[in-house]
C-alpha cells in the first residue's frame, strides 16, 4: 500500500510542483487549497503525512495544524509546515505548535524525496 | 452682790467704786503697757518714735535688727532722715514740694510733712543700716497728737521690702523674658512663608498670619471669626478636612483651591494638626496652607511629556509592526513565484517526465540560474531590511568556529578548483575553540567573504582563510590575490548597492549587498570588520567576533587597547560645552565618539562612518536639525541609523511631528542626568537588533 500524502496549499502551482514530484515517486497525493479544506480531508484520509502550507488566507496552517493535533482522532498524524520563514522565531513557532518538521521555500525539488522518506519512516 | 441700803454698806459701796474705778485704770493703762510692750518688741516691723523735730525717741526692737543700730546709739541723737538715702530724701521733698505746692526742706520734715497735715502717708524709703548697707523699706508714718491735737512727735512703722523687692525685679523679668519669648513665637507664626491659621474646633478661624491675609486678600479682622470654608472654591471639602483633622488628629496634603476677594484662586497643600491646652483640652485647629501651584505647573509638565513620549513610542512601535507585516509579507510574496520558477525548472533539468533536448536543458539552465539569483537577491534585501528596522535577531548557539569555516569553503571549493584557484585554510590553535555566534549567519558572512575572494582573484592566485586569538575575541582574515580595490573607493565598500564602478562590474555578478550585510552582522554580534587592499595586489578582509557576546546590547566599559570598540556615536551639536560633555560620558561608557560641529559635516560622517547611533541637536546655525534629520532620513546609506534628538528647545506639537517616525526618540538638554542620557543610547543602539 503506497504511503498518503495529503498537500495542504493555497497556491496552485507550488501545490501542482509537489504533487506532481510525489506522485512521481510514487506516493498517493491528495490536495486541499485551505485551511478548513485541509482539515476536513485529514480527517476523512488519516494520510501518513501532511505537507501545511502556512501562509493560506482563510484559515491558515497554523491554526489547521492546531485543530488537528488537539483532536485525539487526528493528533497522531505527522504535519510537516511549509513555510517562507517570514517572521522572526518562526522555527520555534512552528516546533512549540506541534509540527512534526518544517520545509523552507522554496522548496528543494532535489532533497524532497529523501525528505520524505524519512519523515515516513519516523526518522525526520 | 446684794445691794443693803444701810450707811454702812453706802459708804462700802464707794469705797469699792473707787477701787473698781481705780482697779480699772490700772487694767487699762496695764493693758496699753501689754500692748506697747508687744509693739516694741516685734522684731519685723521697726517702730520709730521722734519727737515733733523728729529726733528719735522710741528705736525698738525690729528697728534695732533691720537698721544695726543700738538704741541707745540713736536714742536722741538723730532723725530718721539720717539713716536714710540722702538722694531719696531730696527727691521726697522735691516731689512733695510739687505735689503739694509748697516748698519743703529736704530732710525729715520731707519724710513726715504730710503726716504732720493729716494726710495717710505710705512710702518707699531706703534705709541705710550702720554698716553703711542699705535695704529697701517701706514705712507708714502718722502724726503723734496730745490732747489739745498738737503734734508732739511722729511715728514711723516700717518693714525690710528686701524680699518683695527681689520677688519683684524677678517677675519683671520673667515678664521680660516671657514677652520676649511670645514676640519671638509671633514673628515666627507672621514671618512663615506658609499661610498658618488657627481654628476652634467648629472650624471658625482664631488667629491668622500675615501669609494668610496675603493669599486671602482680607485682613486679619475680617479673617479672624470668620468660617474657615468661606475662603474656598469647595467649602464642603474644606470644611470636611477640618473634620477630618479632628478626627484622625492630622492631616497632610489635603489640596483646596483658596479664593482670594478679588477673585484670584489659588491651590494649597493643607496640613493641619489638632491643639491642646496644658490641661489636654482640645483647643482647636492648626493649619499650614503651602501654595502649590508651581508644584502643580510641573507636575502637569512632567504628565504631558510622559504622554508625549508615550505616544512617540506607540508610534514608533506601530511604524515598526507596520513593517515588518510588510516585510513577512512581502518574504511570502517574493518566494512563492520563485518556488514555481525553481521548482519546475529543476523537475524540467532532472527530466522526471520526459528527456529534453540541448537546447531545452540549455534554456532551462538559464531560468534556473536566473531564478536562484533573484531568491539570493530577494534574501540579501529582505536580511538587509532587518537589520535596517531593527528585526535581525541573532540566534546564539554554541558551536565550533571550525565547522563554521569548514562549510562555506567546502561551499566554494568547487568554484575555486575551476578558477585554479588555492584555498587554504590557516586556523591558529589558540583559536580553534568554541564559539558563541549566530552559527547561520557566521557562515552567511564567511560565504561571502571567500565567494568575493575567490570572485575577484584571477586564475592561479590563493585565498587564504586564517582565524586568530585576540584576548577575547577571534580575528578571521580573508586574504586575496586578487584585483585589489582603489583606496578612495574602500569608504563606500561596506555600504549597500555600490558596486566599484569599474570595467569588472559587468564581469562580476553580484548583489552588491553581501558586505553590507556582512558588516551588519559583524557588527550585531558586537565585532567590527575592515578591509586592507593595494589594488592590483590582493586584498585583505578582516573581522572579529567576541567569543560570546554580551547578553545585553549595553556595551560595558572600554578596556582601552585591548578590545575594539562596540559601538560608535556620532554628535552632531555646534555648542562646543555641550559636545565636550556628552562626547565625555559616552566615553567613559566605551563608545567610539565621532563629532560634527554642523548638520552638513555630520550628514556626512553619518553617511561614511555609519555610527551605531546619532545624537542630534536642533538648534543649529545654517542647517538645523529638522533638516538634518529630513536628510538623514531619506538618505539609503544612513536611514537605518537611530537619531536620538537632544535639545534644550521646547517642541511644539508640529515639531514633533515634523520628527516622528524619522527620529527614535526625543530628550530634553536641561532636565537630563548622565545615566539617563547613557540609558537612552543603549537603548537607541539596542533598538537596532530588535
Amino acid at each position: 500500500m503506497p504511503h498518503k500524502i495529503l498537500i495542504v496549499e493555497d497556491n496552485t502551482n507550488n501545490c501542482r510542483l509537489l504533487r506532481d514530484i510525489l506522485s512521481f515517486h510514487g506516493y498517493e497525493v491528495s490536495v486541499a487549497s485551505d485551511g478548513q479544506e485541509g482539515v476536513a480531508l485529514a480527517m476523512e484520509l488519516m494520510p501518513d503525512l501532511i505537507l501545511m502550507d502556512i501562509q493560506m488566507p482563510g484559515m491558515d496552517g497554523m491554526t489547521a495544524g492546531q485543530i488537528l493535533k488537539k483532536n485525539p482522532a487526528t493528533s497522531g498524524l505527522k504535519i510537516i509546515a511549509l513555510t517562507s520563514f517570514a517572521m522572526q522565531g518562526d522555527q520555534d513557532k512552528f516546533m512549540t505548535a506541534g509540527f512534526d518538521g518544517y520545509l523552507a521555500k522554496p522548496i528543494s525539488t532535489r532533497e524532497l524525496p529523501e525528505l520524505i522518506k524519512r519523515w515516513l519512516s519516523g526518522e525526520g | 452682790m446684794r445691794i443693803v441700803k444701810d450707811k454702812r454698806v453706802l459708804k462700802n459701796a464707794s469705797k469699792t467704786r473707787e477701787a473698781v474705778a481705780a482697779v480699772r485704770s490700772e487694767a487699762t493703762v496695764l493693758k496699753a503697757e501689754a500692748l506697747q510692750s508687744a509693739i516694741f518688741n516685734s522684731a519685723n516691723f521697726s517702730s520709730i518714735a521722734t519727737d515733733a523735730r523728729g529726733v528719735i525717741q522710741i528705736f525698738n526692737v525690729g528697728a534695732e535688727r533691720m537698721l544695726g543700730y543700738t538704741a541707745a546709739e540713736v536714742l536722741n541723737k538723730i532723725t530718721p532722715a539720717d539713716i536714710s538715702d540722702p538722694q531719696e530724701v531730696i527727691a521726697r521733698a522735691q516731689a512733695l514740694s510739687a505735689e503739694l505746692d509748697t516748698s519743703i526742706t529736704p530732710g525729715f520734715e520731707a519724710l513726715v510733712f504730710k503726716a504732720s497735715r493729716g494726710i495717710e502717708d505710705i512710702y518707699e524709703l531706703t534705709y541705710i543700716r550702720k554698716d553703711g548697707s542699705r535695704f529697701p523699706a517701706v514705712v507708714s508714718v502718722t502724726a503723734l497728737r496730745d490732747e489739745q491735737d498738737a503734734i508732739i512727735g511722729y511715728l514711723l512703722i516700717g518693714t525690710d521690702n528686701t524680699a518683695r523687692k527681689r520677688i519683684e525685679e524677678e517677675q519683671k523679668e520673667l515678664g521680660q523674658r516671657l514677652r520676649d519669648h511670645q514676640f519671638y513665637t509671633r514673628s515666627l507664626f507672621e514671618s512663615n512663608i506658609d499661610a498658618l491659621m488657627t481654628t476652634d474646633p467648629s472650624g471658625i478661624i482664631t488667629d491668622v498670619n500675615k501669609q494668610m491675609e496675603v493669599l486671602t486678600g482680607c485682613t486679619r479682622d475680617e479673617l479672624i471669626g470668620a468660617p474657615f470654608k468661606n475662603y474656598f472654591t469647595d467649602p464642603e471639602r474644606a470644611e470636611k478636612s477640618v473634620k477630618q483633622v479632628l478626627r484622625e488628629k492630622k492631616v497632610t496634603n489635603y489640596e483646596l483651591t483658596v479664593r482670594a476677594r478679588d477673585g484670584k484662586q489659588t491651590v494649597v497643600s493643607l496640613n493641619a494638626t489638632t491643639f491642646y491646652d496644658r490641661d489636654r483640652r482640645l483647643q482647636g485647629v492648626f493649619a499650614a496652607a503651602r501654595d502649590i501651584t508651581e508644584r502643580k505647573r510641573l507636575d502637569q509638565v512632567l504628565h504631558e511629556k510622559n504622554i508625549e513620549l508615550e505616544n512617540a513610542r506607540s508610534v514608533a512601535e506601530k511604524t515598526n509592526v507596520t513593517k515588518s507585516e510588510f516585510l513577512a509579507n512581502m518574504s511570502h510574496e517574493l518566494r512563492t513565484p520563485l518556488n514555481s520558477v525553481i521548482g519546475f525548472s529543476e523537475v524540467l533539468q532532472d527530466q522526471l517526465f520526459g528527456p529534453l533536448n540541448e537546447m531545452q536543458q540549455d534554456y532551462v539552465i538559464n531560468i534556473l540560474t536566473s531564478g536562484r539569483h533573484l531568491l539570493s537577491l530577494i534574501n540579501d534585501i529582505l536580511d538587509l531590511s532587518k537589520v535596517e528596522s531593527g528585526k535581525m535577531q541573532i540566534e546564539l548557539s554554541t558551536f565550533l568556529l571550525r565547522e563554521s569555516l569548514d562549510a562555506p569553503l567546502m561551499m566554494l571549493r568547487e568554484k575555486a578548483l575551476k578558477g585554479a584557484i588555492n584555498l587554504r585554510m590557516n586556523l591558529a590553535p589558540e583559536a580553534d575553540v568554541s564559539i558563541v555566534a549566530d552559527q547561520r549567519k557566521l557562515k552567511q558572512i564567511m560565504f561571502n567573504l571567500v565567494s568575493n575572494a575567490v570572485k575577484f582573484t584571477p586564475t592561479g592566485g590563493t585565498v587564504d582563510v586564517s582565524a586568530r586569538r585576540d584576548g577575547d575575541f577571534i580575528e578571521i582574515t580573508v586574504a586575496d590575490t586578487g584585483i585589489g580595490i582603489q583606496e578612495e573607493d574602500i569608504p563606500k565598500l561596506f555600504q549597500p548597492f555600490t558596486q566599484l564602478e569599474s570595467v569588472y562590474t559587468k564581469e562580476y555578478e553580484g548583489t552588491g549587498l553581501g558586505l553590507a550585510l556582512a558588516r551588519q552582522l559583524v557588527e550585531l554580534h558586537g565585532g567590527r570588520i575592515w578591509v586592507k587592499s593595494e589594488f592590483g595586489v590582493g586584498s585583505r578582509f578582516s573581522f572579529t567576533l567576541p567569543l560570546s557576546p554580551a547578553t545585553s546590547n549595553v556595551p560595558s566599559v572600554n578596556r582601552q587597547g585591548t578590545l575594539p570598540s562596540k559601538h560608535s556615536v556620532l554628535l552632531i551639536e555646534d555648542e562646543p560645552l555641550t559636545l565636550a560633555a556628552v562626547e565625555n560620558a559616552l566615553q567613559g561608557q566605551g563608545y567610539r565618539v565621532l563629532k560634527a560641529s554642523n548638520g552638513g559635516d555630520g550628514i556626512q560622517i553619518a553617511r561614511h562612518a555609519s555610527p551605531d547611533l546619532i545624537i542630534l541637536d536642533l538648534l543649529m546655525p545654517d542647517m538645523d536639525g529638522f533638516d538634518v534629520a529630513d536628510r538623514l532620513h531619506s538618505d539609503t546609506a544612513a536611514a537605518h541609523i537611530p537619531i536620538l534628538v537632544l535639545t534644550a528647545m521646547d517642541l511644539s506639537p508640529s515639531d514633533r511631528k515634523r520628527l516622528a517616525g524619522k527620529v527614535w526618540g526625543i530628550a530634553e538638554k536641561g532636565g537630563l542626568a548622565t545615566q539617563e542620557l547613557i540609558t537612552l543610547v543603549g537603548s537607541a543602539i539596542g533598538s537596532r537588533s530588535r
